[in-house]
């Protein structure tokens, strides 16, 4: 009973500080942004990784990221398309329901948002400003991770991109895809 | 500045000679001549040249020969293309739009006014507003699709889209013409879309292959235009194909100019039925234990849901030679010939993209690449298949450094709706209609207002009349063009457009190469008042508060270099912007690293540290996804499905005997150059040739040079008879892009008079899944012309005022 109302603060506290947020989907901002285990080790989210809030302290926040494991590499799905962080070794992660594991730990609370589009703004107009001189700019949902990929071998020469921003571009297309890091929005 | 700077420079600077002159001219004139005429670096679709130009006009082309090492006669054409009558002048609205009275039904036959550009835009914009307000945005229909205008940075429908965006969108178009089955298929297949995608260096193809199998591909013709500014070396790489003794097979209805250049025996194929003959080929090859199943067994997936179908046990019907031969025409000795041929020598299978463009046009590139597969040589040195070897220079070798892009339409759609290309007509005529589209639906809004810049649906869509008849039933129609196609004619709202050559732009070449960057220098002043599509939408934009928001307060030439400082002339070579626009043209090395380069090479060395981008890493022979799409007419697996037109249907087929391919012009991009002299080049009787097989000619009693209607239940269309032993009997060819042209301006449906093959095309969808043009299924027949009025397919319309 105690731990279901000290919960329930934490959740009142959360609604309070994220006003318009489902606790359950903030968004890591700042691209590396920094996740602290309790025994010190850390692991590194990249942008626009979904975490679930646990609890606020203030400053940080404790939460929990959920991925598919190889190595030191956490990525989105089980297939390992989009690497989601990357982590110390020996950090521990607990084990989930099939091949899913979660890593739990702090974030510095500046690090979040509660609206995913507002991540990927820069990219977006990048996406924009690169993809849209030939033709009309397609659905970025429309397509799965894969099919980015696909596609995106063979436009990135017509868009004249180097590689750092090939990673760049590819990045958000994959993440916003039809099986990205936003499933809820699709 | 260090050497290789230096060194660069001096390479290149531009350096081709003074303008040849007459011998005609006595050596004072000839120098005066010279001395009063400065040459003006420029580029095109055709290739990079220079304008001559004395006394504010152009008195000459000369192609930059540093940077095209076999120039076409079609960058002649463009100085022509600058004078021409068929110039947009002025402003001009249709006359009773402009007297409020709408009557949509009488676009393309009644005169034009001439208004000023305030009055044009007013209008324009008001049809805008209106169309918001009753329909939403949903209503407005941006028509221009393709930035197939010219290759530089201010792509008329990148202006008109990035217009489009700053007011919160327009229905647009998904996907394209050229590509629009394949397009959305190979990726799913084999993980990319291929068609676009650099191809095996020339360099291995001539070490490499024995064998090169011309799948419908004509490399000589094809390769003369490009997206980007075309350098012509692969003539050059052809004559070490011809060197290197590789045997040609050319598998096409006819006997192209590459299949003549590279002596190419000829697989007279029935067209529409590739996919049948693939059929044919795989089952042998299954069948007789010659296909490669350690590479199936490798680098495949789902070879074993396919293998029950192509032996029969789906749909009762094994796909023997002997079964390919009656849909082929081509005998079953001759199928397994050639896939004896292809497994016994490295064989690169170089496809096209016409053949796509057909009934089921999704299958041509599957059923490649499957039977490729069996094949076994993807990934190895000249051998696989190529989608790309006829486009934009396929086989060159890629500097790997960044050259230019364009202006961007930007962010701002709200409407979301993209309809699949092919589909206009419907879209305007069938508001409310859901179709299926890569697995989802589609829904036509009601369209209210149609807007086209720098190209010319009444030239890409199938089905004229269909499209005409349609037009007429919208409230606003605006086109921004430089010349009165056959579109501009078709509308309420005509705002002229400057040709590139009246205006400064940066491009590039070529898409695979990247080793040039141009300048587009402004050569002469704007003819009468036309202004640049820039200038167009920013003032549309701004009857709208977002001018700056479309500028961002830029003028072209600080556009221009935006563009090029993210260059790697700029960014790592350090050649300042000033720089280059003096010199015109900048080249980058090609390092013969690049000449290795053998398309899917690395997934065929390590397909688990190298994988596809496809859901299993390897190539889909069968796929889920699309399986799971659950349509009738596209499954899990390459397939034969009938065409509906075509001369396997025999009752149709009585009615109209001959199959109409409509192919790439020679002689044009599309549409474009055939409002200047090089068309004469090739016309008869200033019509669009027709092609026909001596027996053909002689059943239908026409002769060499006269003039024909050929005709459907479509339409009909003038041509000029060419009786040639290059093309097989039962199939005529009308090359694509003559510029529509009413024999009876005053009727809804009368015979073009210029030979426009989209009269007779079809606007009927490859299938549930892609939606894409079938152009390429049509049935026709000929007959006598008749009485023959002058053609006006490059004339301007009557102009009140002008």
């Amino acid at each position: 009973m105690a731990n279901i109302a000290k919960k329930l603060a934490s959740f009142v506290l959360l609604l309070g500080f994220f006003t318009q947020v489902s606790a359950s989907d903030l968004y890591v901002f700042v691209n590396d942004t920094v996740l602290k285990a309790k025994d010190g080790k850390s692991a590194k989210l990249f942008l626009g990784v979904p975490v679930q809030v646990k609890k606020d302290n203030g400053e940080n926040v404790d939460v929990s990221v959920k991925g598919y494991l190889d190595g030191l590499n956490i990525y989105s799905s089980q297939s390992k398309e989009l690497l989601i962080a990357t982590m110390d070794k020996g950090f521990n992660v607990t084990k989930k329901e099939g091949a899913q594991v979660e890593l739990l730990g702090s974030i510095e609370k500046g690090s979040l948002v509660d609206d995913s589009p507002e991540v990927w703004e820069e990219h977006e107009e990048f996406f924009f400003e690169m993809c849209t001189q030939c033709h009309a700019a397609p659905k970025v949902t429309h397509h799965t991770m894969i099919e980015w990929e696909a596609l995106f071998a063979a436009m990135k020469g017509f868009a004249k991109l180097d590689d750092e921003e090939s990673d760049y571009l590819l990045r958000y297309l994959k993440s916003n895809a039809s099986n990205g890091l936003v499933k809820a929005k699709h | 500045m260090n050497n290789s700077r230096r060194d660069f420079l001096k390479k290149g600077a531009i350096g081709t000679a003074a303008a040849a002159v007459s011998g005609t001219l006595s050596g004072a004139v000839a120098k005066e001549f010279a001395a009063r005429t400065e040459k003006i670096p420029h580029a095109s679709h055709f290739g990079p040249f220079h304008a001559h130009v004395r006394d504010g006009k152009i008195v000459n082309i000369t192609p930059q020969l540093d940077s095209d090492a076999n120039p076409t006669v079609m960058v002649q054409g463009l100085a022509d293309r600058v004078t021409t009558n068929s110039r947009v002048k002025y402003p001009c609205v249709r006359k009773s739009y402009l007297k409020g009275l709408g009557r949509g039904d009488l676009r393309g036959k009644e005169e034009f006014v001439r208004v000023s550009w305030d009055e044009a835009l007013d209008l324009a914009a008001d049809a805008i507003k209106k169309a918001q307000k009753k329909g939403g945005n949903k209503s407005l229909y941006n028509a221009s699709y393709s930035g197939w205008a010219h290759p530089g940075a201010f792509k008329p429908n990148a202006m008109a889209g990035r217009f489009f965006n700053q007011i919160g969108g327009s229905v647009i178009t998904s996907g394209e013409y050229s590509n629009g089955a394949a397009g959305p298929t190979n990726p799913v297949i084999v993980g990319d879309m291929e068609v676009y995608s650099i191809q095996t260096a020339h360099e291995q193809i001539i070490k490499n292959t024995k064998v090169m199998i011309l799948w419908g591909a004509d490399l000589y013709k094809t390769n003369r235009i490009g997206w980007a500014v075309p350098n012509h070396r692969n003539i050059d790489a052809y004559e070490e194909y011809k060197k290197a003794g590789i045997k040609f097979i050319s598998i096409d209805p006819i006997y192209t100019t590459s299949a003549s250049e590279f002596k190419a025996d000829w697989v007279k194929v029935r067209p529409g039925s590739d996919v049948a003959l693939m059929m044919g080929m795989m089952h042998y090859l299954y069948q007789s234990k010659k296909y490669d199943s350690k590479f199936i067994e490798k680098y495949t997936h789902g070879f074993d849901k396919f293998l029950p179908y192509l032996l029969g046990k789906e749909d009762g019907v094994e796909k023997t030679p002997a079964w390919a031969e009656k849909l082929t025409e081509v005998p079953a000795a001759k199928i397994k010939e050639i896939a004896d041929i292809m497994v016994s020598n490295r064989t690169f299978i170089a496809g096209n993209w016409a053949m796509q463009r057909a009934d089921h046009g999704e299958q041509v590139d599957w059923s490649i690449i499957t039977l490729a597969s069996m094949v076994g040589q993807i990934g190895l040195p000249g051998g696989g298949f190529g989608f790309s070897m006829h486009y934009a220079g396929g086989g060159d070798a890629s500097s790997g450094k960044a050259t230019v892009g364009g202006m961007s339409q930007g962010g701002g759609d709200k409407v979301g709706i993209a309809i699949p290309a092919s589909r206009m007509s419907d879209l305007i005529t069938k508001p409310g209609q859901t179709i299926t589209h890569k697995g989802s639906t589609v829904t036509y809004p009601k369209i209210d207002v149609m807007l086209s810049a720098g190209c010319s649906p009444i030239g890409h869509q199938p089905d004229v009349n269909e499209l005409v008849a349609a037009m007429r039933t919208l409230d606003t129609v605006i086109i921004a063009d430089p010349w009165w196609t056959p579109t501009a004619k078709m509308a309420d709202i005509v705002f002229p457009a400057t040709n590139t050559l009246e205006r400064d732009d940066i491009t590039s070449g070529m898409s695979y190469s990247q080793d040039r960057i141009f300048a587009m220098k402004k050569a002469v002043e704007p003819a009468y008042e036309s202004q640049d599509d820039y200038w167009i939408f920013a003032q549309l934009a701004k009857r709208f508060g977002k001018e700056k928001k479309f500028t961002r307060g830029r003028t072209p030439m600080q556009w221009i270099e935006r563009l090029y400082k993210r260059s790697y002339a700029k960014k790592t070579m350090n050649i300042s912007f000033e720089e280059f626009w003096k010199i015109g043209v900048l080249k980058y090395d090609i390092p013969d690293s690049a000449r290795n380069y053998v398309r899917h090479e690395s997934f065929r060395k390590d397909p688990v540290k190298n994988p596809l981008k496809t859901v299993s890493g390897k190539i889909q022979i069968f796929s889920e996804k699309f399986d799971s799409f659950g349509y009738d007419d596209f499954k899990g697996h390459a397939t034969w499905f009938e065409p509906k037109e075509w001369l396997g249907n025999k009752e149709l087929a009585k009615k109209y005997p001959l199959h109409l391919v409509s192919p790439h012009p020679t002689y044009r991009v599309h549409s474009q150059l055939d409002n200047t002299w090089v068309q004469g080049v090739h016309k008869v009787q200033g019509r669009e040739p027709i092609r026909i097989s001596p027996n053909d000619a002689k059943k239908f009693g026409v002769r060499d040079g006269e003039i024909v209607e050929v005709y459907n239940d479509r339409g009909s269309v003038l041509a000029g008879v060419v009786v040639t032993n290059t093309i097989r009997d039962g199939v005529v060819a009308i090359e694509e892009g003559a510029w529509y042209s009413p024999e009876d301006a005053s009727s809804d449906k009368t015979r073009c008079n210029s030979g426009q093959a989209n009269l007779l095309t079809s606007s009927r969808p490859t299938s549930s899944m892609a939606q894409a043009t079938t152009a390429n299924s049509v049935l026709v027949s000929i007959k006598k012309a008749g009485v023959v009025k002058p053609n006006l397919a490059y004339s301007a319309p009557k102009i009140v005022g002008a």
